[in-house]
């Protein structure tokens, strides 16, 4: 982790260039849902990434509920991207990450598994981000997100991500092989990141990750990468790239699957209409498909329409929504 | 005067596809412009492929594609009815980047630019969309989103900005 003055250094150099200062950025901060409790500044300048294209990230934690528009502010030619957070919510990580398995064991719906990203994000982001202010209390919760099992969280969040985008490769190469790959590129992607940050590097997100491997001198994952980044544009060539990502896989992962099972969910928009003996499985009313009569209700609340482990098919009717876009791929702890 | 025969479909294409372009190909690219500015050539690199990947799921939209750019979904579908030769251009041009250096990067960019305009174009609106990174940008897009909400609501599709955006509390749940 890079330490305070450092970032304090390179933040000031960034800001300094475009004729301000941190005290400046500070002020230029809104204050919509009321006075800041904590204020973390964040990204790629930071972390010694940054461009002159480069905007600075803000967290700030206040004492209500907000929201999450992405919209930034201007000032001193510079974008400010500034993101709330609610006390109660940034409160909530250390248990959510630290404290529970991941992945979990019982059903992991869309909404849980998109929670659980942007609290490995951000949480990451506070913990090695520079402290612009803080209110008294807030020095524990910082100490407690910058410990050693916030590297090995992310590092595993990585590995879980890896082993779905593959999976879903696989489901899809018979019908579907440039998609495959894409998913393959996207497996390959997330094993360098999990890669990286096991080595320190937490800065979220595949677009540094070629700054990232060359900061930490792996050659043997900036090789992975190179190779990976040619994704086929036709399906004849899409099976060789998919064999050569699956064995830059075997040498990067340090677990495949095991112990890991698929859990399928349908998509939102998603509605399931008995049709004379067939089913018509539609999405938002914007396209369609006919399938057979077995396939499974959309149930409420909702629940997964099918489980089994890493590792094996789904059966054909559920196999023919995923790959038709209907559903969403979900990995949990197997419970067997 | 063009006959719309499926209203559902242009409608999600003209206003999600204006929301794509806003949300992930605008960024993409300014990352890209950025990037090679630094000389960081495998940061460009990794975006022209994104951005391309973006640029044909607007063109999937047009004809089969989903109404959200779901890249989280590992069933998502970039290339939904998108034919082979429009794949081959796009790739081709993310491909080139994997070759930049400091002589060949302007040449590059100049043609990534032309790729990425004729995306915009297809969309079919009377001057540019806004830029979402700029003083301007959020105005911009809470007017693209109140100009579709009332025909989006009236076709059953959903809404163009997601609730994490716009629900106090959207975020922690």
């Amino acid at each position: 982790m890079s330490s305070q003055p450092l970032l304090s250094e390179r933040l000031d150099a960034f800001l300094a260039g475009r004729g301000t200062t941190r005290h400046a950025l500070v002020d230029a901060i809104d204050e919509p849902f009321g006075r800041p409790l904590l204020i973390v500044a964040a990204g790629s300048v930071l972390h010694g990434f940054g461009n002159e294209r480069s905007d600075v990230d803000i967290h700030v934690v206040v004492d209500r509920e907000v929201s999450r528009m992405p919209i930034g502010s201007y000032a001193h030619q510079t974008l400010i991207d500034t993101k709330y957070f609610s006390a109660a919510e940034v409160e909530q990580w250390v248990l959510a990450i630290r404290d529970e398995p991941w992945p979990p064991r019982e059903r992991l719906d869309r909404d849980r598994w998109e929670r659980h990203q942007a609290q490995v994000i951000n949480c990451a982001r506070f913990a090695h981000g520079l402290v612009l202010g803080q209110h008294e209390g807030w020095t524990t919760w910082l100490e407690t997100i910058r410990q050693p099992w916030l590297v090995e969280r992310v590092a595993n969040w990585w590995r879980v991500e890896s082993i779905r985008r593959e999976t879903a490769a696989r489901w899809l190469a018979e019908s579907k092989p440039l998609l495959a790959a894409v998913r393959m590129f996207e497996a390959v992607l997330a094993a360098l990141e999990g890669r990286a940050a096991a080595a320190g590097q937490l800065h979220y997100g595949p677009k540094w990750l070629s700054e990232k491997l060359r900061r930490l001198g792996d050659l043997c994952a900036i090789e992975a990468l190179g190779a990976a980044m040619r994704v086929p544009a036709s399906a004849p060539q899409a099976p060789a790239y998919i064999a050569q990502c699956q064995a830059g896989l075997d040498r990067l992962r340090s677990r495949d699957g095991a112990g890991l099972a698929a859990q399928i969910w349908y998509l939102p928009g998603v509605h399931v209409h008995p049709l004379d003996g067939r089913t018509l499985v539609s999405r938002w009313n914007l396209r369609a498909i006919e399938t057979s009569a077995d396939t499974p209700p959309v149930r409420s609340p909702r629940e997964p329409i099918w489980q089994g482990a890493v590792g094996t098919t789904p059966p054909p009717h559920v196999h023919t929504l995923f790959v038709e876009g209907m559903t969403w791929l979900s990995l949990v702890e197997n419970a067997a | 005067m063009s006959r719309v025969p499926d209203v559902h479909r242009r409608v999600a294409f003209r206003a999600y596809g204006a929301m794509r372009f806003l949300d992930r190909i605008q960024g993409g690219l300014d990352d890209i412009e950025g990037a090679i500015g630094a000389g960081q050539y495998g940061v460009a690199a990794y975006q022209a492929r994104v951005v391309a990947l973006a640029c044909l799921s607007i063109r999937s939209l047009a004809c089969e594609g989903d109404v959200h750019l779901d890249t989280d979904s590992p069933s998502f579908d970039f290339f939904a009815g998108v034919p082979e030769e429009a794949i081959v251009e796009a790739f081709a041009l993310a491909d080139a980047a994997l070759e930049l250096d400091d002589g060949n990067a302007a040449g590059w960019l100049d043609r990534f630019r032309t790729y990425v305009s004729g995306t915009e174009r297809l969309l079919g609106y009377d001057r540019p969309l806004p830029v979402l990174r700029s003083p301007e940008g959020g105005f911009g897009l809470v007017g693209l989103a109140r100009r579709w909400t009332p025909l989006l609501d009236q076709l059953g599709l959903p809404p163009l900005l997601p609730d994490v955006w716009t629900t106090p509390g959207g975020a922690a749940r």
